[in-house]
């Protein structure tokens, strides 16, 4: 059976603004963490001895301020204590400033073939406004850097709704993930989260996000520019090349197994979902006392494996495969709900072609809206 | 014999809102040794939550007390009455079972809205009235012009009236002492044919419906046959007693005794209050006078947020109407509700009583429609109709015209707030009747004023326009001819009856205005527009619009992260379950309850 593996890394040099996800700022625990990851990596691997491992991701937090010799330690615990497949996709997360000709040598000679670069965009005012630690420079230096070592499937995270971001920022970020040669392009519409210093910032009136309409031009921007320049969107946020997909992504939304390792990482494996804890001290403790990390296991039920087969299929420009839904689970989407289903078709958001239900580019930007007619 | 009612005295304890009524009767009770302090865990009168939290009482309870004066122990009746207006009724015909009253007046605050006028009901039911000044323990008691303040307001000497401390139980025996030399010895005649007038009934699982009664001729006991005058009904007594405070049977009830009858009898609503109860084979020629039909003034409908909890609203309802037989509820089908009653309350505190009762003690989560008055519909065909619900109006052109009720509002307030209060009072459509400089404290203002415009928030402005100084009373004059309109809500183009309402032609335009302005806050974006509209017949008069949701999308789920999703999945769909339908707009419950606060 496919597996894919998470390896996640919750360290920052810095936090950025905008970020609720889980990462501390505490070099010191760095080594003492790595050394755990790879003995939960070897502890684990007994229960996924049927497995083949088909991608690998290291995300974080920021895997590429690891020490030298760390990623390498990673990759070759998994490839040890695993079945990886020969052509498995490994990537490695990173940031423009932490992506040296040294970095990169190591990445490239241990395996791994895809690099996912926090580009976030290319405007210096920009990053300081949401307190990233790198600057345009540090962007093409990092990309040169990769090509040279010998990279060829590279992603740019970019993003769109940032505070004071103009539609010519968009335009002067993609330019250069075209004329560079990247590969992939994710590009992730603002999330305004609460409990993030950005947050406090836009309620206090400091700073003010881009109005809604803006936020759509520059979207709209993207998925055109993206096409013109030979990229496909195949998932909300998602532009690549042909042959270029994030693998371990796509199996995410269509429900292929995966497994996380390290802190606060999210696994699925055989209809279970659970998470590691996300305390690295605890975390830590926990594996030199070889006692469990994981928690909130929770087995989902057919009706629940349903919703998530609609929720997350709907991400893709493929959608639902309604003959899947009906073969795993019995259910018939279009007999199930086909008030709601007229009524979106009617609006224009979706389309139902090929046994496939999906979801159009109208339909993409009120994708929640979609999703909660379709599973309630 | 005569000597028997020489040492019965019966009386109530009449108050405006928390001058400590509660409080006194309880040291009464304990005084009297009829409870120990131990038994009387607080203010044992109150028996309702709701009612102990907002210091109010609203149920009756009778309490028998002995108490030993020169010598001679006398037996003393309290009948607890309810103090606010909305039971007024239900007051009188506790009143009309006493022979005396005590007015309390807080000394810190003197003579209020509801003194005056419970001490007119009292007055009115020739009642001997004992003042009595209370919270002389409180710093800024001034028992000199609460005292001065009932000679000139209400017209009673307070000379030698006890200043009492009913928290801390001074001077209790004072009360004691005049309870038993002003108050006047009950009269009647023991081997005259039964009278007993109800003051109150209650439902108990066991005996059935539960008559509080006052013997005024006759006597009763287990085994007679009874009749009662309104209903005609017959029934056979199955128990008599008295309350101290818990019920105790007795062998017999005779003339001037305050007490139970239980006789089978299945419903509260047989048991009407004011009725006169006889004896079906030796029957008196006169009922007590002074009954009233009780007839609900506010009306309003209740639906469930979960439709799929209707049975449980109706078995609640049922089960309060056990108890209370002035809630009026039947059947009710709104089309962006669903399925509901339409109820009707004697007042605005009755309604929020029963509101809060069906969500406290039955754990439904409610929507209620906007508060509606009783309408007079003349149409053009000469019949009369009564209209309590918006969406039973005819059309326009089948009116001939329209009759509203009309109150008369007693206000109280300090005269610096005057100002205030009469233009709250012009605003709410009020006719200017009366302003009187009672002292340099007070000042009482008369106006009449539609109810339909004191049932949404004129009490709340009264109070924040005099910084809760000003206190309110008000009674139902009757009907008078208006110029008023139907307004309905459409939203995206179809009417929602729920929210329909029928408002002064004059004040239809700024109504329109706010509750359009209120729903576009409330309404959530959805995929399409949605214009909200308010329209007089098919004239829109105010329209606001919900601009289609652009964007709702999750970006990006962090590292695999789906239960992240899952949540925010699931929060939407309770959102979506507690949305009413109309037409195709899902409307929150939240909606339909914040145009009730809309002035």
């Amino acid at each position: 059976m496919e597996l894919g593996i998470y390896v996640h890394i919750p360290f920052c040099v810095k936090k950025c603004t905008y970020c609720n996800f889980y990462s501390e700022v505490k070099p010191n625990l760095i080594n003492d963490y790595v050394l755990s990851l790879v003995k939960e990596i070897k502890r684990e691997s007994e229960k996924y001895k049927n497995f083949q491992i088909t991608t690998i991701f290291i995300g974080g937090g920021t895997p590429s301020i690891l020490q030298a010799g760390s990623v390498s330690l990673i990759v070759n615990a998994i490839k040890k204590f695993y079945n990886v497949a020969p052509n498995a996709e490994i990537t490695i997360e990173a940031n423009p400033n932490s992506i040296s000709y040294t970095n990169a040598t190591e990445w490239f000679n241990c395996g791994i073939n895809r690099v996912s670069v926090g580009v976030q965009t290319t405007s210096n005012r920009l990053l300081k406004l949401i307190g990233r630690a790198h600057t345009f420079n540090d962007f093409l230096l990092a990309i040169n850097n990769l090509k040279k070592v010998g990279f060829k499937n590279i992603n740019a995270d970019v993003m769109i709704g940032l505070p004071r971001q103009k539609q010519g920022d968009v335009k002067r970020t993609l330019n250069y993930c075209f004329k560079l040669g990247l590969t992939h392009i994710s590009a992730y519409t603002l999330i305004l989260e609460e409990n993030t210093p950005l947050f406090k910032m836009v309620e206090n009136g400091e700073v003010k996000l881009p109005k809604e309409e803006k936020v759509l031009g520059m979207f709209n921007y993207v998925l055109k520019q993206t096409k013109l320049n030979g990229f496909s969107r195949y998932e909300v946020s998602n532009f690549a090349k042909p042959g270029f997909e994030c693998v371990h992504n796509k199996n995410c939304w269509n429900m292929v197994n995966y497994v996380g390792f390290g802190c606060s990482a999210h696994s699925f494996v055989e209809n279970k979902r659970f998470n590691n804890i996300s305390n690295i001290e605890t975390y830590i403790s926990n594996i030199s006392k070889n006692k469990s990390v994981q928690e909130n296991v929770e087995t989902l039920t057919s009706y629940e494996l349903i919703e998530e087969t609609i929720m997350l299929g709907l991400r893709t420009v493929e959608g639902i495969d309604l003959n899947k839904l009906i073969k795993n689970y019995n259910y018939d989407l279009l007999k199930e709900k086909e008030q709601q289903i007229l009524e979106l078709l009617n609006q224009g958001l979706i389309k139902v072609e090929n046994n496939h239900l999906f979801a159009t580019v109208n339909g993409f930007y009120v994708l929640n809206q979609i999703i909660l007619n379709l599973v309630s | 014999m005569q000597n028997r009612l020489k040492h019965i005295r019966n009386f109530c304890i009449v108050a405006h809102i928390d001058h400590g009524k509660s409080t006194l009767a309880d040291r009464l009770i304990e005084l009297t040794g009829t409870l120990s302090k131990r038994e009387l865990s607080a203010q044992v009168l109150d028996s309702m939550d709701i009612e102990r939290e907002r210091g109010i009482t609203i149920k009756l309870t009778p309490t028998k007390m002995k108490y030993n004066f020169n010598g001679e122990e006398y037996e003393l009746n309290l009948i607890d009455t309810p103090g606010h207006v909305d039971f007024t009724y239900e007051v009188s015909r506790s009143l009309a079972a006493c022979e005396g009253a005590i007015l309390i007046v807080d000394a810190t605050q003197g003579v209020e809205a509801q003194t005056l006028a419970n001490a007119y009901l009292a007055i009115d039911n020739n009642l001997e009235i004992v003042p009595v000044i209370n919270k002389i323990d409180l710093p800024s008691a001034d028992t000199e012009t609460a005292k001065k303040e009932i000679e000139e307001i209400i017209g009673l000497d307070a000379q030698d009236a006890p200043c009492v401390s009913a928290k801390d139980g001074t001077n209790i025996n004072q009360v004691l002492e005049q309870i038993i030399t002003k108050i006047p010895a009950p009269v009647g005649d023991e081997n005259a044919p039964l009278r007993a007038l109800i003051f109150d009934s209650y439902y108990d699982n066991f005996k059935g419906a539960v008559c509080l009664v006052r013997i005024f001729d006759g006597k009763v006991k287990a085994g007679d046959k009874i009749k009662f005058f309104i209903t005609g009904k017959e029934y056979d007594v199955t128990e008599v007693g008295v309350f101290e405070p818990k019920p105790v049977m007795q062998n017999e009830l005779l003339a001037g005794d305050v007490g139970y009858i239980c006789a089978s009898i299945k419903n509260v609503s047989e048991t009407k209050v004011g009725d006169t109860i006889t004896n079906a084979l030796n029957p008196t020629n006169n009922p007590l006078p002074g009954y009233k039909e009780v007839k609900p003034v506010v009306f309003s409908g209740i639906f469930c947020v979960d439709g799929a909890d209707y049975d449980e609203l109706k078995d609640a309802l049922e089960k309060l109407k056990l108890n209370d037989a002035s809630l009026e509820y039947e059947p009710e089908v709104s089309q962006a509700l669903g399925f509901g009653f339409r109820c009707g309350f004697l007042g605005l505190l009755h309604m929020e009583i029963i509101q809060e009762r069906l969500e406290r003690e039955f754990d439904l989560d409610l929507i209620t429609t906007a508060p509606s008055v009783c309408y007079k519909v003349h149409t053009t065909t000469g019949e009369t109709l009564l209209v309590s619900n918006p969406a039973d109006l005819p059309k326009p052109q089948e009116i001939d015209y329209m009759e509203e009720p009309i109150t008369r509002v007693n206000i109280f307030t300090p005269p610096q707030y005057v100002g205030n209060l009469m233009e709250l009072a012009q605003e709410k459509r009020g006719e200017h009747k009366d302003l009187q400089y009672l002292d340099k404290n007070r000042c009482q203002l008369v106006y009449d004023i539609p109810l339909n415009e004191i049932i949404y928030d004129f009490f709340d402005k009264l109070k924040s326009c005099s910084r809760g100084y000003a206190s309110l009373d008000y009674e139902i004059l009757g009907y008078k001819e208006s110029d008023l309109v139907k307004v309905d809500i459409l939203l995206n183009g179809e009417v929602c009856d729920a929210l329909s309402m029928i408002v002064h032609k004059d004040r239809a335009y700024y109504k329109s205005r706010s509750i359009v302005e209120k729903l576009k806050e409330v309404i959530p974006r959805q995929l399409f527009e949605i214009p909200i509209q308010a329209a007089i017949g098919s004239k829109v008069i105010a329209r606001e619009t919900v601009k289609a949701l652009r964007k709702d999308v999750l970006a990006k789920c962090y590292g695999g992260d789906i239960s992240r999703k899952r949540k925010l999945l699931e929060k939407q769909k309770k959102g979506k379950k507690r949305m009413r339908k109309i037409g195709s707009v899902e409307i929150p419950s939240e909606a339909f309850m914040s145009i009730l606060k809309i002035d």
